[in-house]
């Protein structure tokens, strides 16, 4: 039985500082993702940000479309505190499922897949590409490990993501990310995923 | 949003209601014992359906009445930024609690970013329950409220409190941006 996994779960978890996921930082491979994007107009979405190093990171790097959603406003709050002039309109407090209104030209993924409900992974992918403008990309890290079957973080592989985004994307980069953080070396692949259409 | 079962049982219990409502509003017929007979969760008093039939709000049992319910609770409470109390409520609190309350929705955040958790839908299309929201600061939307039905929409304003008022007066006109639904 997998519990509910909604807003009072996760802000459950914030509060109670349950969130071993937190890295404290931008991860390799995101921030070497970044180092080679110039064009920093780029409206960018991170959902389940959580506390959103990634953002600060292009914020400070200058990227001036970037936008965050968590179910819970704890870690947003984090983020605004430790950048003060992040753009309040950008903190989006809410489920990624129902967003809808704003669209992007890239979205960023880190630990946010393995959280959700494993049958929600198909709708994330359809999610996904119906935020991202035309030759959109989702970008990031999806773990392959087993991990866990009845909390998060929920595993999967390889075989099992390409049923759920083959109908959206096209596969750019599908493989296993080289430059990962120790504890995640050979567990994770590197995506990035161009939007079909 | 569906509030309601078969369209078939919506139908009938409808048509049974409103004659209950007509007889109330043109006899002396005592809705009050009527309703309490069928125990219905959130009972509108005759008071109440009387009170909204005034400002023009035709209250039958197409109307989801556990909103109404909640309405009256909040009518005339004073606004106060931020708020989320009988004490004082701003615009997206109230909307909050009256859906945290009877939708058991969980909504966060201020009217810009409620509004990105909605669908867009013409004005036309305006349905009990949906969303409505003004640009009237800057051009940013800055006010939300809640659709009733015949124009009427409940909001906390910041001078009256929580009102219900007319779409088409014309500050609402003026100011309306979008309206949009919750999933
Ligand atoms: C495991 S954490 C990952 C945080 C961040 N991506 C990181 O790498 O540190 C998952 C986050 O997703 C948020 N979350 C879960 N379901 C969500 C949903 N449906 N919409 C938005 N955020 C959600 C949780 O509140 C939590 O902060």
């Amino acid at each position: 039985m997998i519990p509910e996994l909604n807003t009072d779960y996760w802000h459950q978890r914030w509060l109670k500082g349950e969130t071993g996921w937190d890295i404290g930082g931008v991860s390799t491979p995101l921030k070497e993702y970044f180092d080679q994007l110039s064009d920093k107009k780029i409206k960018i979405l991170i959902p389940g940000c959580g506390n959103a190093y990634e953002a600060e990171y292009l914020h400070k790097k200058g990227f001036e479309n970037v936008y965050i959603i968590d179910l819970s406003n704890a870690p947003l709050k984090n983020l605004k505190k430790r950048v003060p002039n992040f753009p309040s309109e950008h903190l989006l407090t809410g489920d990624f499922f129902t967003l809808s209104n704003l669209s992007f030209d890239l979205i960023i993924e880190q630990t946010f897949f393995c959280a959700i409900n494993p049958e929600l992974r198909k709708n994330y992918a359809k999610q996904s590409h119906k935020l991202l403008n035309p030759n959109g990309k989702l970008v990031g890290l999806l773990f392959n490990d087993t991990l866990n079957t009845n909390h998060p973080p929920f595993g999967g592989n390889k075989e099992e993501y390409k049923k759920y985004f083959l109908p959206y994307f096209h596969f750019k980069v599908f493989a296993t990310s080289f430059n990962s953080i120790k504890p995640r070396q050979n567990r994770e692949l590197f995506i990035l995923f161009e939007k079909k259409e | 949003m569906s509030f309601y079962g078969h369209i078939w049982i919506k139908y009938i219990v409808c048509i049974f209601f409103l004659s209950v409502i007509s007889m109330h509003l043109f006899s002396q017929t005592d809705t009050t014992n009527l309703y309490k007979q069928f125990h219905i969760e959130y009972l509108l008093d005759s008071n109440d359906i009387r009170y909204f039939y005034q400002m023009g709000l035709q209250i039958d049992s197409c109307s989801y009445s556990p909103l109404y319910h909640e309405m009256c609770l909040w009518m005339g409470t004073s606004y106060h930024y931020a708020g989320n109390s009988e004490k004082g409520i701003d615009c997206s609190g109230l909307v909050k609690s009256i859906f945290y309350k009877i939708y058991n929705l969980s909504l966060s955040g201020g009217s810009a970013n409620l509004f990105l958790f909605t669908t867009p839908i013409e004005k036309a299309n305006l349905q009990e329950g949906d969303l409505v929201f003004f640009k009237i600061a800057k051009n940013r939307i800055s006010h939300i409220g809640i659709y009733l039905s015949n124009n009427k929409f409940i909001h906390a304003s910041v001078k009256l409190g929580v009102i219900i008022s007319d779409l088409n007066e014309p500050y609402y006109l003026k100011y309306f941006y979008k309206a949009g639904r919750l999933p």
